[in-house]
């Protein structure tokens, strides 16, 4: 399922002393089965980019197309459209109401109208993909649980429509390091063994080298970068211009490449880090 | 104020828990003995549920031991004749920066603290200017704080524990909630206080490469303090920082991958800058 | 969708009205409202709303901004002045089928309204000058000589600071959980009143968990700063009463009684 937007708009309390300009003629398309980062500071225009893809939000001017069919058009089900791109807002654990993590999970299948079945070999089969067992849990009240417990939980929720599309918000912020390295390994699968066309919103880099295979920049409501995340990683003032850092890996290389050290420059692991610079140091004869 | 060397945190043998659903009672802390001198940058990291939130909270007495004691300039927390000079000493600083700023101007909240001591009007008005001139916030002075970004909210939420003119400052997480620059916004602060005005800092956090700034490093899991050292000797330790879910700044992880497979860089870097200098300079 | 809400927004200014002192300006409000209910005149609705209009000007609000304050009342005119409209006897002006409408009606229905809208515009002239913070300042003062009789102005005065500050918060995260349920398939919108109701839950449930946590902190992070009550606290601004205050105070609460009287 493709996404596109065309010269996009979007403009808070228009014609009050508030007036707000959060998107600025952004112009843009994801094709399926891509898994793209976008990026950018708090109040960058990322967060309602988003909510402009399953129709959340009304452009101000331009429109959205949700596999080439303008989901503001006459006769189009703003409800199905949300049910096919799945949003997973930031600290979506907020969001949980029920009693136990089944009905939670199941508020998305029942309001498409599943029957008892269907819903519960969703609920099941959603509960897999994020790593949480089934026979364990599904009872349990969401509250008790821990944090990163109660996030799967909550992504689970949405990913219970199965929607072709997978639209998450600072999925790890806030968590530990194990939580962190966990929930990215789980949106990972998701993207590769299930299929799902991933677009991750994110201000941490080094979230985004390890995922994303296309970076898109945002800077003051504008797309002002969109390419490969080697690249993108690799251009230095665009990402300080939109206050975005680096991750330590990359300038690491590119440190060492200012001292004359024949590396490549646009390395996004420790991984890679480790191949190229043994790479480099047996070619220069320094280690055998 | 400012001798060196005198202890300003000092816990012994502090245990505290609480009872759950069944009698059953869970140790958050088990035995902590923690000294933490004047002057210091102590960071604590650990993984969730390990207790750091719960231990920061006892230096300022929010919470009190169960077992054991904590003093704070020799002043006992369990005494309730010292808890005000107690948290005047210690501000804290917490995670979330929507849920800590109590009024709707940044200066009214600023000076919330001082309001709380009873300090007469003027010295409220000088201590609130110098405040938000420290952390560079004093042209937002009358915004409200709803408006501001995450970064600056914390900053104000500094601003308003040194108006109390404590000798420590204590940081649960603050910067878990901000993007990049919001993050080095507080982190240049923290530092500043710390050299500059020689106030200790403690700072929890998840962020290894904010743990490298303290000048120590305590590592804690389940309860207890398993590590506690500069963060040179702790980061070095890739496998065990690792198997306490925990983990190392990536060019430490590099230096340790590379020493395995033959390179000899050495293993306890900590900054880009550290580790091209050992490569480079061999 | 909240963030539409602009009604009584303090809009910072340095104008004389800006500058008064806040217990005068609630008090001189009081009158207004109260001299609103004593006067039934046209020619004395009209010598309030040039008194009204002065202050905008005074305080160099924007004109077209505080006008938009009265847009949500709409219906509300509409209704009163249509009730009137139709509800008094005396000369018809028109009918429709038994509903007949009189000169009287209108004229009637046509002050009420005017009056409700003077309402609406002196009060939030109060709140439009004054920060909130000058506000509850001013309550707690003018409350303060009731602690007496048992009236917790100092606690009153916090909560209403702390509601304040959470309003804008709280709204925004309404807005984000209707909208993390929306995107789960909920519907706000359609059904009927009761399926509407249970439609809130998804919504009231996890606002409710967040409030709390939020107290939770907020009381936690109050403690840490030494927050003891009332007692022995002191204030960073203390307010003073000039004599220019007072003199306005009695000069404008002075014509509008005259205005009470004569009109």
């Amino acid at each position: 399922m493709s996404i596109r937007v065309e010269n996009l708009s979007h403009t808070y309390n228009p014609g009050t002393p508030f007036e707000q300009c959060a998107i600025d003629n952004v112009t843009l398309e994801i094709k399926d089965g891509e898994f793209v980062a976008i990026v950018g500071e708090t109040g960058s225009g990322k967060s309602t980019l988003i909510q402009h893809f399953n129709g959340l939000l009304k452009p101000t001017e331009g429109r959205v197309l949700v596999d080439g069919v303008d989901i503001w058009g006459k006769g189009v089900h703003l409800k199905a459209i949300r049910q096919k791109v799945g949003l997973v807002f930031q600290y979506p654990e907020h969001q949980l109401f029920e009693e136990t993590v089944f009905k939670d999970i199941a508020f998305g299948p029942r309001n498409m109208g599943l029957d008892d079945d269907e819903v519960e070999k969703r609920v099941k089969q959603a509960m897999k993909m994020v790593g949480l067992d089934f026979k364990t849990v599904c009872d349990r009240s969401p509250f008790e649980l821990s944090g990163g417990e109660k996030r799967r939980v909550a992504m689970a929720g949405v990913i219970a429509m199965e929607p072709s599309v997978i639209v998450l918000d600072e999925p790890a912020s806030g968590l530990d390091p194990f939580g962190r390295d966990q929930v990215l390994t789980e949106i990972q699968q998701l993207h590769r063994e299930f299929g799902f066309t991933v677009i991750l919103v994110s201000h941490s880099m080094e979230d985004v080298a390890k995922l994303a295979r296309r970076v898109i920049v945002f800077h003051r409501g504008k797309l002002i970068a969109d390419g490969p995340t080697r690249d993108v990683f690799n251009m230095e003032d665009v990402l300080s211009r939109a206050g975005l850092e680096v991750p330590q890996i990359t300038r690491l290389m590119q440190e060492l490449g200012e001292r004359n050290m024949k590396v490549r420059t646009d390395i996004l692991s420790v991984e890679e880090a480790k191949h190229e610079i043994l790479r480099v140091l047996r070619s220069e004869g320094r280690v055998s | 104020m400012n001798q060196v060397g005198d202890r300003i945190i000092e816990t012994e043998n502090l245990v505290y828990a609480y009872s759950q659903d069944q009698e059953g009672e869970t140790r958050a802390l088990d035995g902590i003995n923690l000294t933490i001198t004047r002057g210091e940058f102590v960071v604590i990291i650990g993984r969730n549920g390990s207790g750091k939130s719960t231990l920061a909270k006892h230096f300022n007495a929010l919470f009190l031991p169960t077992v054991g004691t904590v003093r704070i300039n020799g002043m006992d927390t369990q005494d309730p004749r010292h808890l005000w000079k107690i948290r005047q000493t210690v501000g804290m600083v917490f995670q979330n920066p929507d849920n800590q700023i109590v009024s709707t101007t940044v200066e009214e909240d600023v000076a919330f603290g001082p309001e709380n001591l009873g300090i007469p009007p003027d010295e409220i008005r000088r201590r609130v200017d110098l405040a938000l001139e420290w952390v560079g916030m004093s042209e937002y002075m009358r915004h409200a704080p709803h408006l501001l970004s995450g970064g600056q909210k914390q900053r104000v939420a500094i601003a308003g524990v040194l108006a109390m003119r404590p000798e420590c400052i204590v940081l649960d997480e603050p910067t878990a909630m901000l993007d990049p620059s919001g993050r080095r916004e507080v982190l240049d602060t923290v530092r500043r206080l710390n050299k500059e005005d020689g106030i200790t800092v403690v700072l929890i956090t998840h962020f290894m490469n904010e743990a490298v700034l303290g000048d120590r490093v305590v590592v804690m899991d389940a309860g207890k303090i398993v590590m506690d050292d500069v963060p040179r000797k702790v980061f070095s330790q890739v496998e065990l920082i690792r198997r306490l879910h925990l983990d190392v700044p990536d060019v430490t992880r590099l230096a340790y991958e590379l020493d395995s497979s033959g390179v000899s860089v050495p293993r306890d870097v900590l900054t880009v800058e550290e580790f091209a200098n050992a490569l480079c300079g061999f | 969708m909240f963030r539409n809400i602009t009604l009584g927004q303090y809009m910072p200014g340095t104008s004389f009205v800006h500058r008064l002192d806040p217990r005068i300006k609630i008090l001189v409000t009081l009158t207004v409202i109260t001299i609103l209910f004593m006067v039934d005149t046209l020619v004395g609705y009209s010598l309030v709303f040039l008194f009204i209009l002065g202050v905008i000007l005074l305080a160099g609000l924007p004109t077209r901004f505080v006008l938009y304050n009265i847009r949500p009342l709409l219906f509300i005119l509409v209704l009163t002045f249509g009730l009137h409209l139709f509800m008094n006897e005396g000369r018809t002006l028109f009918s429709i089928g038994p509903l007949v409408a009189t000169y009287e009606g209108a004229f009637k229905g046509f002050t009420m309204a005017f009056r409700l809208v003077l309402l609406v515009l002196g009060t939030s002239i109060l709140t439009l000058t004054t920060s909130p913070m000058e506000l509850t300042d001013g309550l707690e003062n003018l409350l303060s000589p009731m602690r007496r009789v048992g009236i917790p102005a100092h606690e009153l005065a916090m909560m209403m600071t702390i509601a304040l500050r959470f309003i804008p918060t709280l709204l925004e995260e309404t807005d984000k959980i209707m909208k993390a349920q929306m995107a789960r398939g909920a519907d706000f919108e359609t059904g009927n009143a009761i399926q509407r109701a249970k439609s809130l839950i998804p919504l009231l449930v996890p606002l409710f968990v967040n409030a709390f946590r939020r107290a939770d902190e907020l009381a936690m992070a109050m403690e840490a700063r030494c927050y003891r009550g009332g007692e022995g606290r002191t204030r960073m601004k203390q307010m003073k009463l000039t004599t220019g205050d007072v003199l306005t105070g009695v000069v404008v609460s002075a014509g509008m009684v005259a205005i009470a009287i004569y009109l």
